[in-house]
């Protein structure tokens, strides 16, 4: 699970670099975030992800400093969990028909794997820094085009 | 007289060991708290130093905000731990935030590369 995460972590930090992933704000989109997996006693969902300990501590989604795109039938989630203390990242996959969303990285769950979180903060790092940088190129276009 | 200036001499010297007792017993206090804290705290703080290098040196990212949170995580871990941090630390933390008072030059940055993977590397050993 942890190679995949990380894979996939990589894969992200590429694509955004590309241009090749296109990430709005949480807050500005009208997609919904599909709950977790009820019951980590049912083999079935084994798999298919753990409970974050984020939902079941006082930790809040900042749904403004968290982020999305959508890849062909699925939605990948930054989200951001903000505490008293420290403020937790999160990433989180779901596709159109699945039921659920699937945990791939979470400050909670992989808090030994060193590498595995520095990535994953590095890629919230260039998403945030990203979107502004596109606010401003959207902005540039928009200007250009209107005269 | 002689006797006299002894005797103080002796008293004072008393309330002397009085004190330092105390204050000693204070800052080994302190120290264990920050060593206490510095391990529970040692993982986020690497993990935040590693992707903001990998961000400037890989990502080429050179923001503002990438700037402020490299800065506010080498005050933290300066201000926080600076009992227990041996000197080559604080060292390499200073020259860091020296290159990122402003956009960082390209000529500096495999300098501040170098100052962040000693703090990285150092943050392997926990304090005992």
């Amino acid at each position: 699970m942890n190679k995949q995460s990380i894979q996939l972590i990589q894969t992200l930090i590429t694509k955004t670099k590309d241009d090749a992933l296109h990430w709005t704000k949480y807050d500005d989109s009208n997609v919904i975030l599909k709950p977790l997996p009820g019951s980590p006693l049912n083999d079935s969902l084994k798999y298919t992800g753990k409970v974050s300990l984020s939902l079941l501590e006082s930790k809040k989604l900042d749904r403004s400093n968290s982020y999305l795109c959508e890849y062909e039938s699925g939605v990948i989630f930054l989200l951001l969990y903000s505490g008293f203390a420290s403020s937790d990242i999160e990433l989180r996959v779901q596709t159109k028909k699945s039921e659920y969303s699937k945990v791939y990285a979470s400050f909670d769950i992989d808090v030994k794997d060193l590498s595995l979180i520095a990535q994953l903060k590095r890629l919230y790092n260039l998403v945030s820094s990203r979107k502004s940088i596109a606010d401003i190129d959207e902005f540039v276009s928009n200007f250009i085009e209107s005269e | 007289m002689l006797s006299t200036i002894a005797d103080w001499a002796g008293i004072l010297s008393f309330i002397m060991t009085i004190i330092l007792f105390i204050l000693s017993h204070s800052l080994f206090k302190n120290m264990s708290e920050q060593r206490k804290d510095y391990n529970e705290k040692r993982i986020e703080i690497q993990t935040d130093l590693i992707s903001l290098r990998d961000n400037i040196w890989c990502d080429d990212l050179d923001s503002i905000e990438i700037r402020s949170k490299l800065r506010q995580s080498l005050y933290s871990y300066r201000n926080r731990y600076w009992f227990i941090a041996f000197p080559f630390r604080l060292y390499h933390i200073q020259r860091s935030l020296t290159y990122i008072k402003g956009p960082i030059q390209n000529k500096h940055k495999e300098s501040l590369c170098n100052h962040i993977d000693y703090l990285i590397g150092n943050m392997d050993k926990r304090e005992v």
